[in-house]
């Protein structure tokens, strides 16, 4: 176990959206450094919810989200600041730096990342390249369809080196072709000590990872 | 990584900023073309004030050692600055010189009396204070009578007092004016900027980098207004001073100010529009 990488944990976490069904009964998830797992379960089932959670813009009711010991509801947004830039997250959520370019984002990303990543531009134009977003690094994400700002997502955080890559979703908006490649640098990220979190309802696609599985839904 | 972003957030929204800059720097400019004004009339009034006397008329037939004992009274006075010694034939010259006759040659005899002319620091006096002194040396032996211009020195008073109450009423009235201007363009650009911001933070900059970004952005708002405001009053001094009426401009400590304070209203303009929101989605 790497000791740079997070110790992530759900302690007994329920959680319920105001006036609706509880959608986590005492849910626990626990994950060493450098673990990769798939979150799995239908529509609906708390996949996203679970992914706000353990960022931290939603609160369980009960229970506790552990980052490396230290619950993420209870450090100061400095704190948590300094602990996104070691991460990488991909979700529908997830801000990209409209008053930027393609590029920039990308860039930006690499400079906030505690990794200090060793990157260079050439990396960088080569990633696009195989993401098929060359010709489009000097536009902005406005102008991009949602696929295409997805895959800047995942550029974004692979660029980064995160010690901690949450992907909501993996399925949606990708092509076959840019799907294969950014499972296949999540993969090595995960063997180079990255934490790797999925959350997918199609758990299939994943077994080659050998990852553990864990289904949600009904609330559990 | 800070100043690089609040760069990018000038070029970001340049022409919504240049555009509010330039009603700033129109605004300022109103401002300070009072401010010069009552600048330069203070300063004249002040001009004036340093060459008011007070004149002291001695007791005919009065002894030297009299006119040595009232000059040293005077000068033990800190708010006086000069006493100057006005001898009859002195004071005969002056008045034939205004009059263009000889007054002896009408009367026979000199009929003045030795005087004494009394100036003093500019600042350190008002009509009070001259007429306590008057009382003060009209009770002493060697004195005769006192003589001071009371209405004008009134007068300049009350115009420089006005001028100061007018030009603090206005300049914090355009301070006013530029705050809420700034609050305007402030709020905008931070409502606009939110998500980047949001962007930002899930990246890992920290609340308090992402406040320094604005707090640069809208110092640099602030200076670029101070500046425009400055050089507009100057190009307008200029036609003035060539044109019209040759009076200085403001000295370089009072433009250092002029530039500050927009940098200032700026800064507290993006306290007040409280830019940064990190709630997350």
């Amino acid at each position: 176990m790497n000791d740079r990488v997070p110790y992530i944990k759900l302690d007994d976490v329920s959680f319920a959206y105001e006036n609706s069904p509880s959608v986590f009964d005492d849910f626990n998830l626990s994950l060493q450094g450098g673990d990769g797992a798939i979150v799995t379960g239908p529509v609906g089932s708390g996949k996203t919810t679970l992914a706000r959670l353990i960022v931290g813009s939603l609160k369980p009711q009960r229970g506790e989200i552990l980052i490396s010991g230290g619950s993420i509801h209870k450090i100061s947004n400095s704190r948590r600041a300094a602990l996104f830039s070691g991460w990488g997250v991909v979700s529908e959520r997830s801000s990209l730096l409209e008053d930027r370019s393609v590029l920039d984002n990308i860039t930006a990303a690499m400079k906030l990342s505690t990794a200090r990543v060793g990157r260079k531009r050439g990396d960088i134009e080569n990633i696009l390249r195989k993401c098929r977003m060359y010709s489009k690094r000097k536009n902005r994400p406005e102008s991009l369809s949602q696929g295409e700002q997805r895959i800047l997502q995942i550029m974004m955080a692979i660029a980064r080196n995160p010690i901690f890559l949450l992907w909501d979703d993996p399925d949606s908006f990708l092509d076959d072709e840019r799907f294969e490649f950014a499972i296949s640098e999540i993969r090595r990220l995960n063997l180079a000590g990255s934490t790797v979190i999925l959350t997918t309802s199609h758990p299939d696609r994943y077994d080659y990872l050998n990852w553990p599985t864990v289904s949600i839904g009904g609330g559990r | 990584m800070i100043f690089r972003e609040a760069f990018r957030l000038f070029k970001s929204t340049l022409s919504e900023t240049l555009l509010v800059l330039i009603i700033i720097g129109l605004l300022l400019t109103f401002g300070f073309v009072f401010l010069l004004t009552t600048f330069n009339l203070v300063r004249a009034a002040d001009e004036y004030r340093k060459e008011v006397t007070l004149e002291v008329f001695l007791v005919d037939g009065i002894e030297r050692e009299g006119v040595d004992r009232i000059k040293d009274y005077l000068l033990e006075y800190a708010e006086v600055s000069e006493v100057k010694e006005k001898s009859p034939d002195d004071a005969l010259a002056e008045m034939s010189s205004i009059l263009g006759s000889d007054l002896t040659e009408v009367l026979g005899y000199n009929p003045l009396p030795y005087s004494l002319e009394v100036k003093f620091i500019s600042e350190s006096y008002d009509i009070d204070y001259l007429n306590r002194l008057s009382a003060d040396l009209a009770l002493r032996d060697e004195v005769m009578e006192v003589h001071f211009a009371s209405d004008w020195i009134r007068s300049l008073s009350r115009i420089t007092n006005i001028a100061v109450m007018i030009s603090i009423v206005l300049s914090v009235a355009v301070a006013a004016g530029v705050l809420f201007v700034f609050v305007g363009l402030h709020r905008d650009v931070s409502i606009r900027r939110r998500s980047v911001n949001r962007g930002l933070f899930q990246l890992g900059m920290r609340p308090r980098a992402l406040q320094m970004v604005s707090l640069i952005w809208s110092a640099c708002t602030g200076l670029i207004a101070g500046i425009i405001g400055v050089a507009m009053t100057w190009i307008l001094w200029r036609l003035f001073d060539r044109y019209v009426l040759e009076i200085p401009f403001f000295d370089k400590p009072q433009i250092i100010l002029l530039i500050i304070a927009p940098v200032f209203i700026a800064t507290l303009s993006m306290i007040i529009s409280r830019p940064i929101q990190l709630k997350q989605r």
